[in-house]
C-alpha cells in the first residue's frame, strides 16, 4: 500500500450532499487522507474521503472497527490534520490554518460528542456546559457576556431534560444524563458542526433510544449539520443518508 | 475565562494543592522570620557597639621622639572639620577583689574569669559629652545600685561608706556595669581592690613587671544594655587612674563625636573625618591609629551580616525546595488530566489556553503560598516577643538567654519590601519550574489525549 493516498480510485462516488431540502454547506472534504506511520510499516487509515455536509441535515457514518471512523472524524472536526487533501468549514480551508487558528474555528463550528461524555468532574452539569463559551469569552468579556452564556446553557439542558440537574456534578449523575449534558455543551456555542462518535455506545438500548432521539432533534432545531459514528443500525436508519467506511473509504450506502 | 475558572477548580479540589501552599507558606515564613531577626540582630548590635563606642577612637603610641601632651591631641583632633567634642581614657585590664574576702576565692575558675575587668580611666565631664554615659547611668535597672547623682556620677558621699574605717581614707570612686555588681553582690558603699600590673621602668635591662593595688569604693552602677560590656567595665576618675596604675602616658585613646548629621547615617562622611584627623596628627608628628566605629568592630558586624546572608540562602534553597511540591503536584495533575486535556482542545482551546491552565495551577498554589508565608511571617515578627513569651512560659523553658544574647528581647526589624520580593522570587520561581508540565500539556496531541485510557 505505498501508492499515494490521496488518488481517489476509479468508481467510488464523492459523498456529496443532496441538492435540495438542506442549507449551505458547512462542510467540504476534498480528498483527505491519514496515514500512520509505526517505525517500517504504515496504515492508511483514510485514503482519499471527499464528503459535503449542509445545514440541517444528518449522517451516519457506519463501518466496522478499525475502519478509520473516529479518525475520520477528529479530521473533520479540525482535531486532527489529513496528510493530504483539503478541507473548508462554513466556508473557511483550514489547510494552511497555525494550530491556534484551527481552535478558535473548532470553538466556533465545531461541537463533539463522545462515547465516554469526557465531562469534567470538578464542574457542575452547567459549568460543564458553558465552557466552549468561556473558552471563546476572555475574562474581561466574561463579565459582560457570561450571564447570558449561562442562560443559553441553562436553556439547552432544561431543553434536554435536565432542568433539576443543572448542579449536579457528573458523578452524581447517569449515563444517560451524562451523555445530555455532553450534548448540550456540544450545541451550546452555535456550531454549524455536531460530530458524534458512537454517542450511546455506552449506554444501554432504551437510554441509547432517547438520547438517539434528542440528539437528532436538537441538531435539527439549531440547525447543525449531524455526523454520528454508530454501530447501530436503527440509529443510522434516523439519519437522512448513511455512509460506510470501508478499507479507509467513505463509500454511500445503496 | 476558561483558564482560570478551571484552574481554581483544579487546585480547590485536591489536597495536595491545600499541602503545597502550606509548605511554601511554612517556609517563605521561616525565611522571612530569620531574616528579620537577624536584621534586628544586627541593627541591635550595631546600636550596642556604637552606644559603647564613639563615632571615632583615636588611639596615640607614646613616641620618645615627638612626645605628645593631652591638651595638644585634643585640639588638634576638635580643630578638623565636623569633630563636635572629644575626650581622653584610659584603658587598662584589671582584676579585682572585693574587700574583706579572701584571695582565696579567685582560685575558683568562676572567679577566675569574673574577677577580670577592663578598667576606664574619664573625665566625666568630657565623658559625658562624647559618649552616652548619662544614659547608661540612668538605665540601671535595680534602683538601689545606681548612682546617686549622674551629673557627678563619682561624688559619693562619706557617710555612705559602710567601712566606718574607709571613711577618711580619701578612696577613688569606682561605678561598675551593673551585672557585675549583681554577680558579685556588690552595694554602693562596698569597698573593693582593683589590681593591675604597672608599666614598669622602660629602660631596665631585665623584664619587669609589678602589681599595684588599689581600695574603691563603689559608687553606683552603669547599664548599657551590653552584657559584655555590662560584666567586664569599670570607670574611675582620670587622676585615680593615673595614681593607681602609674601611667607615663597621656591617654590610652580618645573618643571622638562627629556632628550628628555625619555620625547617624553616613559612613562615607565618617571615614572623610577620620582620614583629615590622621592627616592631621601626622602632620604634627603624633604618631596614632585613627579608627571609625565601624572600623574598630568590622569583623564582628561582618561576621553577624555573613552570618545572616548564609542564613537567608540556606532558607531560600529551602523555599525553592518546597516550590518543587508544585512541580510534582503539577505534574501528576497533568498525567491524571489527560481526557480533560483532549476534550479542553476538542471545544477549541488552544495549546497556549492548555498551558495556561496549569500553569495557573502552579501559580495560584505558589502565589497563596509566598502570600500565606508573607502574613504568617510579618505577623509573627510583629508578636515575635509575644510568641516567645508564650512558648517560655507553657514549656517553662528560656529560649533567649541573657548571657548569651546579651537581649532579652528578641530583636527583628521587618523588611517589608525584602518580604514581597521572597513572595514574588516564590511565585516566579515555581512558574517557571511549572513550565515544563504545563508546557507538555498544551503540546498534547488532542487525539492521543481522547483516546487516552
Ligand atoms: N496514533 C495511532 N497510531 C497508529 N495507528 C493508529 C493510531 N490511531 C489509530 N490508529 C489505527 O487507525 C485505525 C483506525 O482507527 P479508528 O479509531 O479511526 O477506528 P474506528 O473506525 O473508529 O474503530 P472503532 O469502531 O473501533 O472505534 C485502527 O486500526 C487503529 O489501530
Ligand atoms: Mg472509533
Amino acid at each position: 500500500m505505498s501508492e499515494a493516498s490521496t488518488e481517489r480510485p476509479e468508481g467510488v462516488p464523492v459523498a456529496a450532499a443532496p441538492d435540495a431540502g438542506y442549507g449551505d454547506v458547512v462542510l467540504a472534504a476534498r480528498d483527505i487522507a491519514k496515514r500512520y506511520r509505526m517505525g517500517s510499516e504504515s496504515i492508511d487509515v483514510v485514503r482519499g474521503v471527499s464528503v459535503e455536509l449542509r445545514a440541517g441535515e444528518a449522517v451516519a457514518v457506519m463501518g466496522r472497527s478499525g475502519a478509520g471512523k473516529s479518525t475520520l472524524l477528529h479530521m473533520l472536526g479540525l482535531l486532527d490534520r489529513p496528510d493530504t487533501g483539503a478541507l473548508s468549514i462554513g466556508g473557511v480551508e483550514t489547510v494552511g490554518l497555525s494550530v491556534g487558528e484551527r481552535a478558535a474555528l473548532r470553538n466556533r463550528q465545531v461541537g463533539f460528542v463522545f462515547q465516554f461524555y469526557h465531562l469534567f468532574g470538578e464542574l457542575n452539569a452547567l459549568e460543564n456546559a458553558v465552557m466552549p463559551l468561556m473558552i471563546s469569552h476572555g475574562i474581561a468579556d466574561w463579565s459582560r457576556v457570561g450571564r447570558d452564556c449561562r442562560r443559553r446553557a441553562e436553556e439547552l439542558l432544561v431543553e434536554l431534560g435536565l432542568g433539576d440537574r443543572l448542579r449536579h456534578r457528573p458523578s452524581q449523575l447517569s449515563g444517560g444524563e451524562r451523555q445530555r449534558i455532553a450534548i448540550a455543551r456540544a450545541l451550546v456555542g452555535h456550531p454549524s458542526l455536531l460530530l458524534c462518535d458512537e454517542p450511546t455506545g455506552n449506554l444501554d438500548e432504551q437510554t441509547g433510544e432517547i438520547i438517539e432521539s434528542q440528539l437528532f432533534g436538537m441538531a435539527r432545531r439549531h440547525g447543525a449539520a449531524l455526523v454520528v459514528v454508530t454501530h447501530d443500525p436503527l440509529l443510522a436508519a434516523r439519519a437522512d443518508r448513511t455512509l460506510h467506511m470501508h478499507d479507509g473509504r467513505l463509500e454511500d450506502a445503496e | 475565562m476558561f483558564r482560570l475558572f478551571l484552574a481554581v477548580r483544579y487546585m480547590v479540589s485536591r489536597p495536595v494543592s491545600y499541602l503545597a501552599v502550606a509548605a511554601i507558606g511554612v517556609a517563605v515564613m521561616a525565611l522571612i522570620t530569620v531574616w528579620s531577626i537577624m536584621n534586628g540582630f544586627l541593627g541591635e548590635t550595631r546600636a550596642m557597639i556604637r552606644g559603647t563606642t564613639a563615632d571615632i577612637v583615636v588611639t596615640p603610641r607614646e613616641s620618645q621622639r615627638s612626645p605628645w601632651s593631652r591638651e595638644r591631641l585634643e585640639t588638634l583632633i576638635v580643630g578638623v572639620d565636623g569633630v563636635e567634642a572629644v575626650c581622653s581614657r584610659f584603658v587598662r585590664p584589671a582584676v579585682f577583689k572585693v574587700h574583706g574576702t579572701v584571695w582565696n576565692r579567685m582560685n575558683s575558675s568562676l572567679m577566675a574569669t569574673s574577677n577580670q575587668l577592663i578598667v576606664l580611666g574619664i573625665e566625666p565631664e568630657d565623658e559625658l559629652e562624647v559618649t552616652k554615659l548619662r544614659a547608661y547611668l540612668d538605665d540601671v535597672d535595680d534602683p538601689a545600685l545606681a548612682v546617686a547623682d549622674a551629673e557627678a556620677p563619682f561624688a559619693f558621699e562619706r557617710s555612705r561608706i559602710l567601712d566606718r574605717r574607709l571613711r577618711n581614707a580619701g578612696l577613688g570612686r569606682v561605678i561598675l556595669g551593673e551585672d557585675i555588681m549583681v554577680n558579685h553582690d556588690l552595694r554602693p558603699g562596698m569597698a573593693l581592690e582593683l589590681v593591675t600590673a604597672t608599666d614598669g621602668d622602660p629602660f631596665a635591662t631585665e623584664p619587669q613587671i609589678a602589681a599595684s593595688s588599689q581600695t574603691f569604693i563603689v559608687a553606683g552602677a552603669f547599664n548599657t544594655g551590653h552584657y559584655d560590656t555590662d560584666v567586664r567595665q569599670v570607670f574611675i576618675e582620670r587622676a585615680a587612674f593615673k595614681a593607681w596604675s602609674g601611667v607615663t602616658q597621656e591617654a590610652s585613646e580618645v573618643y571622638v563625636r562627629v556632628s550628628a548629621d555625619i555620625g547617624q547615617t553616613d559612613a562615607a562622611g565618617l571615614d572623610q573625618v577620620r582620614d583629615q584627623i590622621s592627616i592631621t596628627l601626622a602632620e604634627d608628628g603624633i604618631p596614632a591609629v585613627t579608627q571609625t566605629w565601624l572600623d574598630r568592630h568590622r569583623i564582628f558586624l561582618n561576621a553577624v551580616e555573613n552570618e545572616r546572608n548564609i542564613l537567608a540562602i540556606v532558607l531560600g534553597f529551602f523555599v525553592l525546595l518546597t516550590c518543587t511540591i508544585t512541580f510534582s503536584m503539577l505534574t501528576m495533575m497533568v498525567q491524571e488530566k489527560v481526557r480533560d486535556i483532549g476534550i479542553l482542545a476538542a471545544m477549541g482551546a488552544s495549546p497556549w489556553g492548555i498551558t495556561a491552565v496549569f500553569g495557573a495551577c502552579s501559580g495560584m498554589v505558589a502565589g497563596f503560598g509566598g502570600l500565606l508565608g508573607m502574613a504568617a511571617g510579618t505577623t509573627l515578627v510583629i508578636y515575635i516577643n509575644q510568641v516567645k513569651d508564650g512558648i517560655e512560659s507553657l514549656f517553662g523553658i528560656q529560649i533567649f538567654r541573657k548571657d548569651v544574647y546579651a537581649f532579652t528581647d528578641i530583636p527583628a526589624e521587618l523588611d517589608l519590601m525584602l518580604n514581597a520580593k521572597v513572595a514574588i522570587v516564590t511565585v516566579i520561581f515555581s512558574i517557571v519550574i511549572c513550565s515544563w508540565p504545563a508546557l507538555r500539556a498544551g503540546r498534547m496531541d488532542p487525539v492521543d489525549a481522547l483516546r487516552h485510557e
